[in-house]
């Protein structure tokens, strides 16, 4: 075996099974006496439309639940990662100070992530009725649960929940069941608690930094991501979008706009949701297939 | 239908073909312009397959690796014949073009 064709061989290792694998590397090593970019470039991003499910043919309905499917699986994380950084009592000083209520809350979290997490596996799994079952009643568990701060809809991740039960909802009319494990979506509230902004830097110190840092990866990596699958952005921006709710219920209620700072946040908070959801556009619109 | 899935599918309108052979055929057809990359024209070939447009149809061991053709099935040969009708349909609005000129004769 040459040395072009075990680099291109690697490449094409990334394709599922269910891909001819062979016969993709017999092509390109005819196509292709070198190594190329845009060979390599092509392969990649072919196996991982391959992996995520994206290089099925879909009608813009069909492209719009699928999307929607992915969008309430990342709320759902996120709201399950809210739920965890309310159940466990990560807070020992309020623990020790406050008079009551507090173990009270944290059980009304924990039966709202036992929801969030049912409503998870069973959309990952295409039981759709379960899953809007499950997040429909945990939207007034999680709203009891977040009163523990004062104002629910103006917490952080709050907005998680009902976007979550509204999608899912809306999940109950689509024709086609899609299934995958739900592992991945367990899996992804561990460093959801620290990444997204769950309001865990009250408790955990270096939070606060590491959410700025992710949030800019994280959106970075979903606009990249908009060349092989653009229902991804469509979700991250689902995430975004509850933190621009939030925003905007804060000032509304509030009333108060300040100097200008707090509408040019509300700015800076909105532009990556667009941004997210431009690229999901243009990506559809400019598909070679 | 996008302009590199109308060409995949015109590349297999004269009888089976194997990766290669579509990529060769897709760019003499489009005079050079669809230059396919195997990553791309295998997730068509996928998807193409998964919704009926086209099958495979032989599979032959070549060097040792397995070398499959793929063939039009009469969905998608009906597919490809309605695009180009209506691609032939949109070039006509242009081509065929007749120039009416309203000339206004002062009162």
């Amino acid at each position: 075996m040459t040395r072009v064709e075990r680099r291109y061989a690697r490449l094409v290792r990334l394709y599922p099974a269910r891909y001819p694998r062979e016969e993709i590397l017999d092509t390109v090593l005819q196509v292709n006496g070198a190594f190329r970019v845009r060979e390599a470039t092509a392969l990649i991003a072919g196996a991982m439309r391959a992996r995520t499910g994206a290089d099925v043919q879909r009608t813009p309905s069909e492209f719009a639940f699928s999307a929607a499917r992915l969008a309430a699986l990342a709320l759902l994380v996120y709201a399950a990662a809210k739920d965890v950084l309310e159940a466990v009592p990560l807070d020992v000083r309020a623990v020790v100070t406050a008079p009551d209520g507090l173990v009270q809350f944290a059980v009304v979290s924990l039966c709202a992530l036992v929801l969030h997490l049912t409503a998870m596996v069973a959309l990952s799994r295409g039981a759709h009725r379960l899953a809007a079952i499950a997040a429909v009643l945990a939207l007034p568990v999680a709203t009891v649960a977040q009163w523990r701060h004062g104002m629910p809809w103006g917490a952080d991740g709050y907005w998680a929940t009902p976007l979550a039960a509204l999608l899912t909802v809306v999940l109950l009319f689509a024709p086609r069941r899609e299934r995958s494990s739900p592992l991945f979506w367990l899996l992804a509230v561990v460093p959801a608690i620290v990444v997204l902004p769950t309001g865990s830097g009250q408790y955990l110190g270096p939070s606060w930094f590491i959410q700025q840092q992710m949030l800019l990866i994280l959106v970075t990596v979903a606009l990249l991501w908009s060349f092989v699958d653009a229902r991804v952005p469509l979700a991250v921006a689902a995430v975004f979008a509850c933190n621009v709710l939030t925003g905007f219920l804060v000032v509304l209620i509030s009333g108060y706009l300040g100097d200008g700072a707090i509408l040019l946040g509300l700015a800076i908070t909105t532009l990556p949701a667009i941004a997210l959801v431009a690229a999901a556009t243009l990506s559809r619109r400019r598909s070679l297939i | 239908m996008r302009e590199t899935t109308y060409f995949i599918l015109a590349a297999l309108q004269d009888g089976p073909l194997h990766g290669y052979a579509i990529i060769q055929r897709a760019s003499e057809l489009s005079t050079g312009r669809i230059r396919l990359a195997t990553g791309t024209l295998y997730t068509a070939l996928e998807r193409l397959t998964g919704t009926g447009l086209i099958r495979v149809v032989d599979e032959q061991i070549v060097n040792g690796r397995a070398r499959r053709s793929y063939e039009l099935t009469p969905t998608g040969g009906a597919a490809l014949k309605d695009h180009a009708e209506q691609l032939a349909a949109a070039a006509r609005v242009v081509t065929e073009r007749r120039v009416t000129r309203t000339v206004v004769r002062p009162a």
